[in-house]
């Protein structure tokens, strides 16, 4: 696992949320939990509104972000947000809403193959420790662009996760 | 796979070690070496419940045995098992159960068919190995059935014979109702038994089959992979997971199993009454 330190400048996204246990119907690697409904939810209204989003789209790589609260250690529940992104904030569609994602120092990790659908972010604070860094913000994102080959043909695919960090003072 | 089992093993280890302490979801996947959301998909997969709800009707089943063997205050139970107040843990009671905590004890028995028992590797084999079984549901009409009494569980074998059985007594039927009725009295009687075939008019019946009536309403019917050879399993996920995940109250202690033979293949499915009852 591959793993780089970058800034990211603030990125706005366009897209559709869900909040809860995203597996309490389908815990497996499968299209039929929440977050694949949420995926699909997207990509229908997406495709039926391809005029109207197109002007608003400024990339087509498509975002997955995890943001924890309070109630994620406790409870198990988060919220997740799937969209792309946008520069364009007056025309938004009533159906979709903005999620800023801060500007900041980022560990950028690069999945690759059976690691997508591993337990990759285990070991990471040890590893992000080991280079000086610690977790900022309780969220993460994943970028899926033409790389990604879909879930039945994992083995051939490739994302990259944006994990937000700042350094450990000494 | 055996891995993964192992892990959620030893997490369900920790919720029962912990069930009167205040856990988080953190921390089940910390004792077995997860990340969060890792564990959490992976929980799911296994067991069928979120952890948190796992730990809250693990809870509640350690409340119950305390409302029926002790004479320990409401209050106190609720608190020894982490409910906020007595309030909270009624509405989660009565959620779940369908009656209310004060009730239960007053009758001194609650339907144990409700409470989640520990989940154990076999059942979270059978899952991963089987899935679990699917639910429709269906408006039925009053049915009536002749057949006979019988003792013991339903099993492959038992079918099979049941099906010799009833075939030389009515050589037109291709498929074979097993009924069983469970004790809703807090009795620790065994549930009884009975399997027929349908039949259209139950005052025609031969004198040497008794005849069974299956009520009209909606009925939940549950079909899966070797669902007949694995019925323990099927009733762990119907009663105390499906009715938990689905809100679905169960309406009468029938439970109907009915086996059909087709040209290909043969087929079975498991029937509840269910309805939307309000808590009592």
């Amino acid at each position: 696992m591959k793993i780089e330190f970058i800034s990211r400048q603030a990125t706005y996204l366009m897209g559709m949320s869900f909040y809860g246990d995203p597996f309490k119907d389908a815990g497996d690697w499968s299209e039929s939990n929440e977050i694949g409904r949420l995926c699909r939810r997207y990509m229908d209204y997406a495709g039926k509104n391809r005029d109207a989003l197109l002007p608003l789209t400024l990339k087509d790589d498509f975002y997955e972000v995890h943001i924890y609260g309070e109630e994620s250690p406790a409870r198990g529940l988060f919220e997740v947000f799937v969209g792309q992104e946008t520069g364009e904030w007056n025309s938004l569609p009533l159906e979709l809403s903005i999620k800023v994602l801060p500007a900041g120092q980022f560990a950028k990790v690069d999945l690759v193959g059976q690691a997508i659908i591993s337990d990759w972010y285990k070991d990471l604070d040890e590893r992000l420790a080991r280079e000086g860094w610690q977790r900022g913000l309780p969220f993460f994102f994943q970028v899926y662009d033409q790389r990604y080959k879909g879930l039945e043909r994992i083995a051939e695919s490739e994302l990259t996760a944006y994990i937000p960090v700042k350094p450990i003072l000494k | 796979m055996e891995e993964r089992i192992a892990a959620i093993n030893a997490a369900l280890d920790f919720i029962e070690q912990h069930l009167r302490e205040d856990i988080r979801v953190e921390d089940m996947a910390v004792s077995c070496g997860y990340s969060l959301f890792h564990f959490i998909r992976l929980f799911n997969q296994c067991v069928h419940h979120t952890p948190y709800d796992y730990l809250i009707r693990r809870r509640l089943a350690g409340t119950v045995d305390e409302l029926l063997r002790t004479r320990r205050r409401l209050i106190d139970i609720a608190l020894d098992y982490r409910f906020q107040n007595a309030e909270t843990f009624s509405r989660v009671f009565s959620r779940v159960f369908g009656l209310q905590p004060s009730r239960v004890r007053k009758q001194g028995w609650l339907d144990r068919r409700l409470i989640l028992q520990r989940c154990d590797l076999e059942l979270m084999r059978h899952y991963l190995k089987f899935g679990i079984p699917h639910a429709s549901r269906i408006a039925g009409a009053e049915r009536w059935l002749a057949g006979c009494p019988l003792e013991g569980d339903i099993s492959l074998v038992k079918m099979r014979e049941i099906r010799e059985r009833l075939k030389l007594l009515l050589r037109a039927a291709s498929r074979w109702y097993w009924v069983r009725t469970y004790p809703l009295d807090g009795s620790q009687a065994e549930p009884a038994d009975f399997a027929g075939v349908e039949i259209v008019d139950p005052s025609s019946l031969p004198a040497h089959l008794f005849a069974r009536r299956l009520p009209a309403g909606d009925w939940a019917v549950f079909s899966g992979q070797r669902l007949l050879e694995n019925v323990q399993f099927a009733r762990a996920y119907i009663y105390q997971t499906w009715t938990a995940n689905t809100g679905e109250k169960i309406a009468s202690p029938l439970e109907v199993g009915c086996f059909s033979q087709g040209e290909k293949s043969d087929s079975f499915t498991i029937s509840l009454p269910v309805s939307n009852s309000t808590v009592r």
